[in-house]
């Protein structure tokens, strides 16, 4: 990388033009000081150009303070040496900040508060800070979740929807795989603390892994700010996935404010997949069904109704068209209430939240409820010292579902399996229902119906933050602060799958658990302490701000639960009457600690350049004994305010030019603390309990590194209506935790060492296009586009690294590939004529032909057997590009705005298609086995038919493998914002209506191209049959009082 | 000024915090979780130590089955079915692949590195705290785990053909590299000195009842009996060192009083474990069957500790049938002449015992009888045998054979020794010319009688006819030959066959003895390249690298 930037340094110096502005810029910015007295100006309108009368112009730092007169002019007389900068405010439009520059007039225009995403061209994306910024101004309407929120809004922020299974939230990602064992979310900082929440799949409730922001109230959260430069590395080990920093809000002023946020919504499912109707399901089952029986009679004597017999006396039982995908779901009712109360005097302001979200799902009883309150306060404790204090406490109760390929508990799977011919419920001879559910009967396949209104899974979760922040302002200047905060998870997950009594639900464990029970508890808490300084100092005209501090980190996790099976009925749910048989416990108990040392400047150079220095030194429990246990994480961005030069500054359509790279050291260190060490482990002998060798400890262990490149051309321009940003990146993760194979001698499989490599890199695209702004109209188009490009570099040892993952799914991970990729057979159609079958001549390893109807699998190795030699790689599951773009139309009070979000070059593995279409079992199949081979000669894709497919034609392979590019529309909005009202309950209320999530383009089969089954990095494109997100339309109110 | 000391006192605040930090570091980053114990906490009370012998005994159950896999497998018993994966199929093919999951030596060297650190940890500790341990527990403890090592490296070297031999207790991975590897002919002797000379002045020898140990004073329940089996005795363990090191006689000096048990009913192949009793030894209570069982591997599915054996042997759901008896092997048991000399087949050993028609094909059945139900099936937690009486039959059987002593040694393999004095008397050989050891084996019917077979003998030779050492080699290895033979359908299952068709082929320098009987079982195309193979030792053994 250090010659890439040498080259790209190289470059740079090649163009005399970039030299002759620097040189401009110095000589300029130094020639014109010291000059001004009095500033004059005037201040107008975007909309119009329209003066803007009493204005409040303020020289920072100075006593310097005017109105504006009604022509928008403004004189500021004996402006003092070293004022740097003037602030400009008026009620309805955003406070402006202008630097002064040498200057002594000005036309400063104030943007109106409609322009959307205002504060990233201020402060966030399009300025020098070159940080992706949402605020609380910006959420889209309707919204519940901070995932949600940030779909589709920030370059390098990849945010995957994890289902439609309420709270599940969604998988965050930043600029692709930077770890293949180590946490690869970024670092989540809520109120200057870091949140690390226990991320893995529920051991209770298959498939499910709660949103890590899900004890987050959206609208406690004022600002959601994504650090992705020089900034990362003050939080050292920790930094190395981007850092997203969450603020919530606070009473700003003493005036008392009531706010009230609801909206309430239907949402529906419109994502299905087309089966067999009920005489092609016959004719697949007969089909299958003499594959597995040599003698007909057998065949009818299991499915008696495929004799065509019509005084069959159970034929009742079969003469059903159900559409058992119809079924499951429902019209949901969601509705999100959040009511605030801020306000206070002079000595303690307060900022009170309370909250109710209760999202029905779609599918049929899932609910959730989630109650949160939070208090946020701020207390001036006389003479120098203050105190902020925040309490919040969240809890939420919610019944689920199973998902994933769970053939027996996935109700979605069920209920694509389950034969049409069949009903939800029991029918009698005069074909009339009755109330008792159908059971599972010779089909193998459970009653959807059952699983939803007979099997619990319930999770119940506590979240509570404290935190306390007591400050000590020693001098203007001078802040000391000592910060200590808690966030404390309990989690209690409950399920019971009957069966037993009922036989409505296919048995688990292989036919044995005729009902389950599970349940588990965990706790996860994170102390962290902060003890900071910050000091500023201004020159003539330089300034520069210093901050420093000691931070730490405690954090323990513990998982207990227990599962059993077979209570003497599905009346007992409780795992105290399960059989001794099979009961089984388990758990986890982890600790992770850091520490960090930490110190930043941040420089301002006659505003024409900044120098943001960033240092820490960082320790964490994951040292082993061996290793150096603090690392040293350095950063540095330099931004050219080009802008500010003499060339620029007086051309008035240039309101801000910056270019701007950096670098950050960073690291990782989010893994066990126990690979470090050595340890003795437990395990059971009959009843006695033996002492076993842990591991052979690498007690050399490490952080992994990680090394950023970044360089930025921002421009903002023409009244701030053409916002510009454009990067690129280069990022090198290396001595990555790397599951090396050892030796069987050491009696282990895989020791993790430090070695791996990563590289990353892309070009980042931002834009924000206010495209018409007057008074009556608006319309503002934002848009932002991502590359990636992932690749492994080293691997320890040089071996590939594979990963068998549920459902026979292997990935690996090869130098010169990207991470995680898919690998497996290659599926190159149908052999389609016995000719061809042995012209092929090809064998399975149990010494089987293919024959016509099979698959025809390359021989990569071409030694005539298809087996697992002969795997090849079949894509990966990172984009080549993604975003979203925004449109925002206003005419008057009335607003319209939509967003899509996008990804391309993502590949998906389809494991539920495969379910699908595998023809292996009794189980209904999607349309596409319409195709299957039924003929000699006949050209498909699809192979024959046969019970428990015995050539593994459905085998893992690029059958599987299908681009999940997609190009969604995540809302619309229409809404109308009340300006002064004769009703005070209207006045300054907005209304609207918002449909989500209302469209999807895309190439991909399954029931949504963004799903993922966890937050691991290693499952991303894996769809295991998760509950599709659905379509929601809703009608809201912002009421502030 | 006041700037500058404000600056200072700030310099002072925050050095003398990080300081304060860094000092208080060392113990900030030490996490110690309630799911570990660490090394450095390890041993701190004595109890520890039992727990520790547990632990290494614990490591028993991961390795028990894979050795009947792997072995069975090479022997003409087994085949994969249609259900085998890859990895099984590959094994049967001699293509064993790196990363098979079954040919990886992974679980013995665990219990190794477990045995080693355990040895190490209990000597230390004792160093530390001299009265700590009583005597008697301390040396069955450390010979107790003595034996689990060697019985485990006996196993890797019969299996691999070669180990990675180490004592070091604290392994990592730069010493793993370093670690000698060494043949099977190197290791006997070298786990035959660790039995006998064995660590700390402990030998492998020493054994004790750990009733009183692991429940003092409490009076010996069948619990109890339960953990008196599961360490290899030192006896059986030697005799097969002994074996494998031609040491004849010194296998017949100890194995004689181990059978005859000061007159005890156990390890005698006796009347009263008589013809379909026989099969009870599988899959009873173990401590229910002490005079067949020697050492074995107990499980507990109450405690979710269960083996392969009947998830791979049955078609009963939810067993997945991975592995189903060969034609060779049935056929074997049904060709042997019975004991009144006219019927044909193993009537106590073969169909319905050891094999089965179940569900329209063909299964072992050995382990799973008496668990065939819906109820039972799925627990996979049948006992597997280390040791038991036929074993150290067939040990002896091959001394005496190798000693010339063909009397003692047929009547042992074939009728019995009370047969062998009527027939004999006035000519008896050692071992059976001792009225006290004669009276102890009295009833011991032979391993063929026990199961109502015929007496076999080496064909064309004569005992009263071998008078050139030619002949009497002749006769030895033809012997020997019925040994391996008669091994294949008792010990069917239980990892032993292939062993004594590698030592006997190995002792005759003869791969055709184990080539031949391996090879018929492959379909006629593979039959010969099998059997090529097999010509050269060096493919006996299962293929995995150790790098």
């Amino acid at each position: 990388m250090n010659r890439i930037l040498a080259e790209y340094m190289t470059n740079i110096k090649k163009r005399g033009m970039w030299r002759s502005l620097l040189l401009t810029v110095l000589v300029c910015g130094v020639g014109q000081a010291f000059a001004q007295t009095t500033i004059t100006g005037k201040v107008v309108s975007n909309y119009d150009k329209s003066p803007i009368s009493d204005a409040v112009v303020t020289v920072l730092n100075t006593t310097s303070n005017v109105r504006t007169k009604k022509d928008g002019s403004f004189t500021l007389n004996d402006v003092e040496d070293g004022a740097t900068t003037i602030r400009v405010w008026s009620p309805g439009y955003y406070e402006s900040y202008v630097e002064i520059l040498g200057r002594n007039t000005f036309e400063i225009t104030l943007i109106g508060e409609g322009r959307t995403n205002y504060i990233n061209i201020v402060e966030g994306t399009f300025s020098d800070n070159n940080n992706g910024v949402l605020s609380n101004n910006d959420y889209r309407d309707g919204a519940v979740d901070i995932e949600q929120v940030l779909t589709g809004e920030m370059t390098g922020l990849r945010v995957l929807n994890k289902s439609g299974m309420v709270t599940e939230g969604g998988m965050l990602n930043f600029r692709g795989v930077r770890s293949f064992d180590a946490e690869n979310t970024p670092l989540i900082v809520v109120d200057g603390v870091p949140y690390l929440p226990d991320l893995g799949n529920s051991p209770i409730i298959g498939g499910y892994s709660r949103g890590m922001l899900a004890p987050f109230a959206l609208n406690d959260i004022k600002h959601i700010r994504l650090l992705k430069g020089a900034e990362t590395a003050r939080y050292g080990s920790l930094g190395s996935n981007g850092v997203l920093l969450l603020e919530t809000s606070s009473s700003d002023d003493l005036e008392t404010v009531v706010e009230f946020r609801g909206n309430y919504g239907i949402a529906h499912n419109y994502s299905k997949i087309p089966m067999l109707g009920t005489s092609e399901y016959k004719r697949l089952l007969g089909e299958v069904g003499m594959t597995q029986y040599e003698d007909m009679g057998d065949l009818l004597t299991r499915f008696p109704f495929l004799r065509d017999d019509p005084n069959y006396y159970y034929n009742f039982q079969y003469n059903n068209a159900t559409d058992w995908q119809d079924v499951i779901y429902r019209n949901a009712f969601v509705t999100d209430n959040h009511l605030r109360i801020k306000g206070g005097d002079a000595v303690a302001k307060y900022d009170l939240s309370l909250g109710v979200l209760s999202q029905q799902g779609t599918l049929d009883q899932t609910t959730s409820t989630r109650y949160s309150t939070r208090l946020n306060s701020s207390i001036n404790l006389g003479g120098k010292f203050d105190l902020k204090a925040i309490t919040a406490l969240t809890y939420s109760t919610s019944r689920m579902q199973e998902q994933g390929i769970l053939h027996a508990t996935n109700p979605l799977l069920a209920a694509l399996f389950r034969a049409p011919i069949l009903s939800p419920y029991r029918k009698d001879v005069e074909n009339n229902i009755l109330p008792e559910l159908d059971g599972v009967g010779q089909f193998g396949v459970s009653n959807p119906v059952a699983l939803l209104q007979t099997a619990d899974f319930k999770s119940d979760i506590y979240d509570v933050f404290v935190q306390a922040n007591l400050g000590y302002q020693a001098s203007d200047r001078f802040r000391v602060n000592a910060m200590l905060g808690l966030f404390s998870n309990y989690t209690r997950q409950s399920s019971f799958i009957p069966g037993l009594s009922s036989r409505t639900i296919l048995p688990l464990e292989e036919g044995i658990a005729l009902n389950t029970a599970r349940a588990g508890a965990g706790q996860a808490s994170n102390i962290s302490w902060n003890l900071y300084g910050t000091y500023q100092k201004q020159w003539d005209r330089d300034d520069a701000f210093f901050g420093g501090g000691v931070q730490g980190l405690l954090t323990t996790q513990e998982y207990d639960a227990g599962s059993g099976r077979n209570t003497s009925s599905d009346f007992y749910r409780t795992l105290n009457y399960v059989n001794n048989d099979g009961r089984l416990f388990w758990g986890y108990n982890e600790q992770w600690n850091w520490m960090n040392i930490y110190g930043y400047t941040q420089y301002n150079w006659r505003s024409l350049a900044k120098l943001d220095v960033n240092l820490s030194i960082d320790g964490s429990s994951v040292s082993g004994a061996n290793a150096n246990r603090f690392g040293f994480f350095p950063a540095a961005d330099l931004s050219f305010l080009l802008s500010n030069t003499a060339l620029l500054k007086d051309i008035n359509s240039v309101d801000n030019l910056v270019f701007k790279i950096g670098y950050a050291k960073t690291g990782n260190s989010r893994f066990l603390s126990k690979i470090g060490q050595a340890y003795y482990g437990s395990q059971l002998y009959r009843q006695l309990a033996g002492i076993i060798v842990g591991n052979i400890p690498n007690e050399g262990i490490r952080w992994e590194d990680n090394e950023n490149w970044q360089a930025n051309l921002i421009f903002s321009g023409i009244n701030q209506r053409l916002n510009v940003n454009v990067g690129y990146y280069f990022n090198r993760a290396s001595n990555l935790l790397n599951a090396f194979p050892v030796s069987p001698i050491g009696g282990i499989d895989r020791i993790y060492m430090n070695g791996g490599a990563i590289h990353n890199q892309g070009l980042e695209v931002e834009m924000n296009v206010a495209v018409i702004d007057n008074r009556d109209w608006s319309l503002t188009w934002r848009g932002n586009l991502s590359t990636l490009n992932s690749k492994v570099k080293n691997l320890v040892g040089g071996a590939d690294m594979l990963y068998q993952q549920e459902n026979g799914v292997t990935r690996i991970n090869r130098i010169g590939e990207s991470p995680f990729s898919f690998y497996g057979a290659h599926f190159l159609g149908v052999i389609s004529s016995d000719a061809q079958a042995t012209s092929l001549g090809l064998q399975d390893y149990k010494n089987r032909s293919f024959i016509a109807g099979d698959a025809h699998f390359d021989d990569i190795n071409q030694d005539g057997v298809i087996d697992n030699e002969d795997q090849v790689l079949l894509g990966n599951s990172l984009p080549n590009l993604f975003g979203g773009t925004s449109l925002s139309i206003r005419y008057k009070n009335i607003h319209l705005q939509g967003l899509l979000s996008f990804s391309k070059g993502n590949q998906m593995y389809n494991g539920l298609r495969r379910s699908m279409e595998s023809m292996d079992s009794y189980a209904n199949q999607s349309e596409a086995v319409l195709r299957r081979w039924q003929t000699d000669g006949q050209l498909t894709n699809i192979p024959q038919a046969t019970y428990g497919d015995p050539m593994e034609n459905a085998r893992f392979s690029n059958r599987w493998i299908e681009d999940a590019s997609f190009l969604r529309l995540e809302n619309i909005t229409l809404s109308y914002k009340f300006g002064q009202h004769r009703l005070n309950v209207l006045s300054n209320s907005e209304w609207y209506i918002v449909g989500e999530n209302l469209f999807t383009w895309t190439d991909y089969l399954g029931l949504d191209p963004v799903t993922a089954y966890s937050n691991t990095i290693s499952y991303m494109g894996a769809d295991y049959g998760k509950i599709p997100l659905p379509r929601t339309f809703k009608l809201g109110v912002n009421i502030k009082l | 000024m006041k700037n500058m000391s404000m600056r200072r006192s700030f310099l002072v605040c925050g050095i003398a915090t990080i300081a304060l930090a860094l000092s208080g570091c060392s113990r900030y980053f030490e996490v110690d979780t309630n799911d570990i114990l660490l090394d450095k906490d390890y041993v701190k009370e004595s109890n520890e130590l039992y727990s520790g012998y547990m632990g290494v005994a614990s490591k028993m159950q991961a390795l028990a089955d894979q050795t009947v896999f792997l072995s069975d497998l090479r022997t003409d018993l087994l085949e994969p079915t249609v259900n085998a994966p890859q990895d099984l199929w590959d094994l049967y093919n001699f293509k064993e692949k790196p990363g098979n999951s079954f040919a990886n030596p992974r679980p013995y060297y665990d219990l190794i590195v477990n045995a080693n650190a355990y040895l190490n940890k209990i000597i230390s500790y004792r160093k530390e705290r001299p009265t700590a341990v009583e005597e008697a527990h301390y040396q069955a403890l450390i010979s107790g785990a003595i034996r689990f090592k060697v019985w485990t490296y006996l196993t890797l070297g019969k299996l691999y053909g070669q180990v990675a031999y180490f004592d070091d207790p604290d392994l990592n991975l730069d010493k793993i590299g370093e670690i000698p590897v060494i043949g099977f002919d190197e290791l006997i002797p070298k786990l035959i000195a660790l039995m006998e000379s064995g660590v700390d002045g402990v030998n492998g020898l020493y054994e004790t009842n750990w009733g009183n140990i692991l429940y003092p004073g409490i009076p010996a329940n069948q619990q109890d009996l339960v953990w008196n089996m599961i360490c290899p005795s030192p006896t059986p363990l030697r005799m097969e060192l002994y074996l494998w090191n031609k040491e004849y006689e010194k296998v017949v000096s100890i194995g004689i009083p181990f059978i005859s048990d000061g007159g005890g009913k156990r390890y005698k192949i006796s009347n009263e474990d008589w013809n379909g009793e026989w099969i009870q030894a599988f899959t009873r209570d173990p401590i229910t069957r002490t005079r067949v069982l020697i050492n074995i591997v107990p499980y507990d599915f109450e405690r979710n500790q269960t083996n392969r054996l009947i998830r791979f042997f049955s078609n009963e759901e939810p067993s997945v049938y991975y592995l189903k008896p060969t034609e060779v092997a049935m056929q074997r048991y049904e060709s042997q002449l019975r004991y009144d000399g006219h019927a044909r087949g193993d009537r106590y050993r073969g169909v319905d015992y050891t094999y089965y028609f179940q569900n329209g094909q063909w299964v072992i059945r050995k382990f799973s009888r008496d668990r065939e139900s819906a109820s039972e099936i799925h627990k996979n937690n049948v006992h597997i045998a280390i040791y038991r009486d036929s074993d150290v039959h067939f040990f002896l059987i091959e001394a005496l054979n190798n000693l010339g002593r063909f009397g003692p040694a047929e009547a042992l393999l074939n009728d019995g020794v009370e047969l062998y004095l009527s027939r004999n008397a006035g000519n008896l050989e050692k071992p059976f010319d001792d009225p006290i050891i004669n009276s102890h084996f009295a009833i011991n019917l032979g391993i063929r009688r026990r199961v109502s077979l015929a007496p076999v003998y080496p064909q064309g030779l004569s005992k009263g006819d071998l008078d050139t050492d030619e002949k009497k080699q002749a006769y030895m290895k033809a012997l020997d030959k019925l040994v391996a033979e008669e091994t294949l359908m008792e010990s069917a299952g239980e990892a032993k066959a292939y062993f004594a068709l590698m030592r006997i082929a190995k002792r005759w320098n003869d791969p055709s003895i184990l080539a031949d009987v391996v090879s018929a079982k492959y379909p006629d195309g593979q039959k010969e390249q099998v059997k090529g193979d097999l010509m050269n030792e060096k493919n006996w053994f299962v293929k995995y690298e150790l790098e």
